[in-house]
């Protein structure tokens, strides 16, 4: 008998083991020690991905494209050296610190030589941000300049994302029956629940709709208005015919999506340069620009 | 049930089973509609057809003019022959119902912005390689999901959802004209506009009755050979040629719609002569779309139209002289704007199907006052 259970332990002991093994070879702790440069890289590649989903869909030409290039250029050369020259800040701020520190461990208040040398880092840091935001302004408009009015409407509509939009991979297109299939569907499924079922599942739907519709939505009485359309909404389509419903539904999904985008900002500016003005854009271009 | 008796039934159970599989004796709709031809909706008498010498029925709606025997279907999968009759199977019974905005016809010269209430039914006469509605085209009324709307109900419906107009499109009016010419005009009662989607395979005599009721039409070319049609339909090209010029003559709104195919219609000095035949004989004022293909039923294999393509033949179009071309299904693209022909000037500015722009006044340019082709007002 207790030969068995030693044997049972062992074998508990060997599982234990090799799990423990495999946990610590895709452990969180592996991936930490990743360098930062590779974090750097991962990051950069998921930005270059979002302003790649912005490009394709843009219809770039290949004179648009050469003429992005230096402005995209000149923005890599600025990021780059911003980013140095917040270093250097954060640096020499920080080296004062420890010494203010040291200073304050004793005294109750600093030389004027650590007051100065903190001012003069302060100073310069606003002027650097400023004359850095300055130049950015300037770059994106330039961008900007370079968009007719279409691609401007795209640029501002923009949503970052990692998958590409519908619009651009697979658009809704001439002649084509059938639309917006996402909310058309969940309206479908809200139709063909029994009433027993379609009650019990109601206030969870709507509680999952209101979450998101508290991301779009400011206020509470605005987020309750539009949950009581949301609710009206999902009862009248239950009582109409397939014909009206097939009939309506493009013009119900319609009174439903502006209500969640009247709140959107004029993203535009922000668009251009965080995707546009992307540094991985220089490759990117450069890129197409060949392949154009 | 003795061995014989088991045997026998056995064998004539079997020989019936065979006999359905194959088709010989298959429960049609038509034989299932058969004993309330006279009363059932479903089954309306055809407008276009005539009773030959031996018993059989010709459809005469299209060049196609098919000969049926009792119980025979058309090539169009919805008129089938009955007891030396023609019916149709699809008449109010729509397989796709939507509200559309009339620029997915695409019309675009034609109340930009107008809702639609945009309808087909099963069926076409056509079996275009690149069909994207084909899982109703290509089908049966009995073999997919369908509507009952009975022309009064569905301008109910459109009136009901502030509809400017019914959009007969998705797969082919002319397969569905019964059902047609009765929405048609009962939505031209009620103030309605009807605009055609259609390939233009269709006999002079019943499309110049559409004409009477319809006030826009597309008309959408696949291509110059009978292959790009599915090589079904002879001579289609010139059928289309001749229907392009029978709606132009008839004074009816009228834009051309060229889907173009990687590989299969995308020369340039083709599309070209194309686009030179709609300049000589439908006008510089014709506007003209040149889509982009997405690979679709028969040409999954086939890769998306290069958008560099589209933009270069509608660069050569514009310098041919025609006033209005434009590049459909690249959404965002400027090809989907409208810009004066005379000043040149953003006249409407579309993304998508949406209309964020739009600078005409009165018919005529916003900017330099130059009147603009196509139907402004309601």
């Amino acid at each position: 008998m207790a030969k068995k259970i030693v044997w049972a332990l062992s074998g508990l002991i060997l599982i234990i083991v090799i799990t423990l093994g495999f946990w610590h070879l895709n452990s969180p702790v592996k991936t930490e020690a990743k360098s930062l440069d590779e974090m750097e890289k991962y990051k950069q590649a998921e930005k270059d991905v979002q302003s790649l989903n912005l490009v394709n869909g843009l219809y770039l030409s290949k004179e648009q494209m050469k003429q992005l290039l230096p402005i995209v250029e000149e923005s890599a050369q600025l990021q780059k050296e911003g980013k140095e020259k917040l270093y250097k800040y954060i640096t020499d701020s920080g080296e004062t610190c420890i010494l203010m520190r040291k200073q304050l461990l004793d005294k109750t208040d600093l030389t004027q030589d650590l007051k100065d040398k903190h001012n003069k880092t302060l100073s310069w840091g606003e002027e650097e941000k400023a004359r850095y935001d300055d130049k950015m302004e300037e770059l994106t408009q330039k961008a900007r300049g370079v968009l007719n009015e279409n691609q401007l409407v795209i640029t501002k509509e923009y949503v970052a994302c990692l998958i590409p939009q519908q619009s651009t991979a697979n658009p809704e297109r001439i002649g084509q029956a059938g639309g917006n299939k996402h909310i058309e569907n969940l309206l479908e499924k809200a139709r063909e629940l029994p009433e027993e079922t379609y009650q019990q599942l109601k206030p969870q739907f709507l509680e999952k709709v209101r979450r998101k519709v508290e991301l779009h939505i400011k206020g509470k009485a605005e987020q309750d208005a539009f949950m009581a359309k949301v609710e009206e909404t999902l009862d009248s389509v239950r009582n109409m015919t397939p014909e009206e419903f097939a009939a309506a539904k493009s013009q119900i999904i319609e009174n439903l999506k502006p209500a969640m985008k009247t709140q959107e900002e004029d993203c535009l500016d922000e668009n251009v340069k965080n995707y546009l003005l992307n540094p991985g854009m220089v490759e990117i271009l450069k890129y197409k620009i060949n392949k154009a | 049930m003795d061995r014989r008796e088991f045997l026998k039934k056995g064998l004539l159970l079997g020989t019936g089973c065979l006999l359905c599989g194959t088709g010989l004796v298959s429960p049609s709709y038509a034989e299932r509609t058969d004993a309330k031809t006279s009363a059932s909706p479903k089954l309306k008498e055809a407008s276009f057809y005539k009773k030959l010498d031996d018993g059989r029925v010709q459809c005469t709606l299209c060049p196609l003019g098919e000969k049926m025997k009792d119980g025979q279907r058309s090539v169009c999968k919805v008129r089938v022959a009955r007891k030396g009759k023609l019916y149709v199977e699809n008449y109010g019974r729509p397989s796709a119902l939507h509200q559309d905005p009339i620029e997915k016809n695409p019309l675009y010269h034609f109340i930009p912005g107008m809702k639609a209430l945009a309808l087909s039914t099963a069926g076409c006469n056509l079996s275009c390689p690149a069909c994207q509605n084909w899982e109703m085209s290509q089908k049966r009324v009995d073999e997919i999901k369908i509507f009952n709307l009975m022309p009064d109900e569905a301008v109910k419906y459109a009136k009901k959802y502030e509809c400017g107009a019914i959009s007969y499109t998705y797969t082919e009016p002319v397969i569905f004209y019964e059902y047609f010419m009765d929405l048609a005009k009962a939505g031209k009662s009620a103030g309605l506009k009807n605009c055609v989607v259609t390939g233009g395979y269709i006999n002079p005599e019943p499309l110049k009755k559409m004409t009477e009721v319809a006030d826009g039409f597309v008309v959408s070319i696949k291509g110059i050979s009978d292959d790009e049609y599915g090589g079904v339909c002879p001579d289609v090209f010139s059928v289309i040629k001749n229907s392009l010029k029978i709606i132009k003559s008839a004074g009816k709104w009228l834009e051309v719609a060229i889907l173009t195919v990687p590989t299969r219609n995308d020369d340039i000095d083709q599309l070209k002569n194309i686009a030179g035949w709609i300049k000589n004989n439908l006008g510089t004022d014709t506007p003209v779309h040149f889509s982009r293909f997405y690979p679709s039923f028969k040409l999954k294999n086939l890769p998306q139209t290069p958008v560099s393509l589209l933009e270069k033949i509608r660069k050569e179009v514009f310098s041919m002289g025609m006033k209005y071309v434009y590049i459909g299904n690249v959404p965002g693209h400027e090809g989907n704007n409208t810009y004066c022909h005379s000043c040149k000037k953003l006249l409407v500015q579309r993304v998508g199907f949406r209309i964020l722009k739009n600078n005409i006044q009165g018919g005529k340019c916003g900017f330099c006052k130059t009147p603009i082709p196509g139907v402004w007002q309601a």
